[in-house]
């Protein structure tokens, strides 16, 4: 009885709906916060998703990606974390064995592209019935003749 | 290699490096068109540009509709690269990603590709209900463009 007393009260509480909570604490926190910090905090988190998602590509494990880069495990583990600042010679690294791009040395263009619309009706030839057909050749031959007059 | 004269001293050379028919399609309607007199087409030219390369890429789809002008009878896109020899001298000074080609240029791009199209459309089209439907001659100003 205790235990579906539990899981009754678990089940109700999952279906309380979302409430706003305001905090003005974490409205101060929010409001102190270095925007510069946060867009390469968000950065950082993007390439270690970037390196994980390489890792699950090659169906590699993080023992396997610090078997081929000589590392311990823990520091593959710091990587994923997104808090660690890598160095460019360790990002080439990873390029290499997980055969993935991180830095974009190329100025990737942009492709330009015009595209133009016309729409145009046309009739299609006419019926057999209406077509001319024409029997004697000689009144072809003016058009070629050099004694032809306008 | 073709030699565009645009006027005594500017001229352009381009070449057509490679064709390619893209997406070809036949759908026959519901109703019989027998008595179809009038086909209607929609045309949608496309200029790519790769500068690396100095190409041109330009697609061209065309679509054939009914008299009724909304029943889509076949649709055919092909890709036509032409190698700009001077493509980089046209590069916007405002702006290093954008091209200015001369408008004599574009339209003769345009002519060539509408043709080249219009022959591949025939072969596909042949034997087929389409087989009529043979793209007419263009007036390239007729077109709106759409950077």
């Amino acid at each position: 009885m205790n235990l579906k007393g539990n899981l009754n009260l678990t089940m109700k509480q999952m279906n309380k709906k979302a409430e706003i909570f305001n905090s003005p604490l974490i409205e101060k926190l929010m409001a102190e916060r270095d925007l510069k910090q946060t867009a390469k905090v968000k950065k950082r988190m993007m390439l270690a998703a970037k390196i994980g998602d390489g890792i699950k590509t090659k169906g590699w494990k993080k023992k396997d990606l610090a078997e081929a880069l000589n590392k311990q495990p823990s520091e593959i583990t710091k990587w994923l974390s997104g808090t660690h600042n890598f160095t460019s010679d360790t990002l080439w690294d990873i390029e290499d064995v997980l055969d993935i791009e991180l830095i974009s040395l190329t100025d990737k263009k942009q492709e330009q592209v015009t595209n133009y619309y016309l729409t145009v009706s046309q009739k299609p030839e006419k019926q057999s019935s209406d077509s001319i057909i024409i029997n004697n050749l000689d009144k072809l031959i003016p058009t070629f003749s050099l004694n032809y007059e306008a | 290699m073709s030699k565009i004269l645009l006027n005594k001293e500017q001229n352009i050379n381009f070449q057509l490096k490679s064709i390619e028919i893209l997406e070809v399609s036949i759908n026959f309607p519901e109703q019989v068109i027998r008595e179809n007199k009038t086909y209607h087409y929609n045309m949608n030219i496309q200029h790519r540009i790769n500068l690396e390369q100095k190409l041109v890429i330009v697609d061209t789809t065309i679509e054939t509709l009914y008299q009724d002008k909304k029943t889509r009878l076949g649709h055919i896109k092909v890709a036509c690269v032409y190698f700009v020899e001077s493509l980089l001298d046209y590069i916007s000074d405002i702006n290093d990603k954008l091209v200015n080609l001369p408008e004599a240029f574009i339209i003769s791009l345009n002519s060539e590709s509408i043709s080249t199209t219009r022959g591949i459309m025939f072969s596909q089209f042949r034997g087929t209900f389409l087989h009529n439907a043979v793209l007419p001659i263009i007036d390239q100003k007729g077109f709106a463009v759409n950077k």
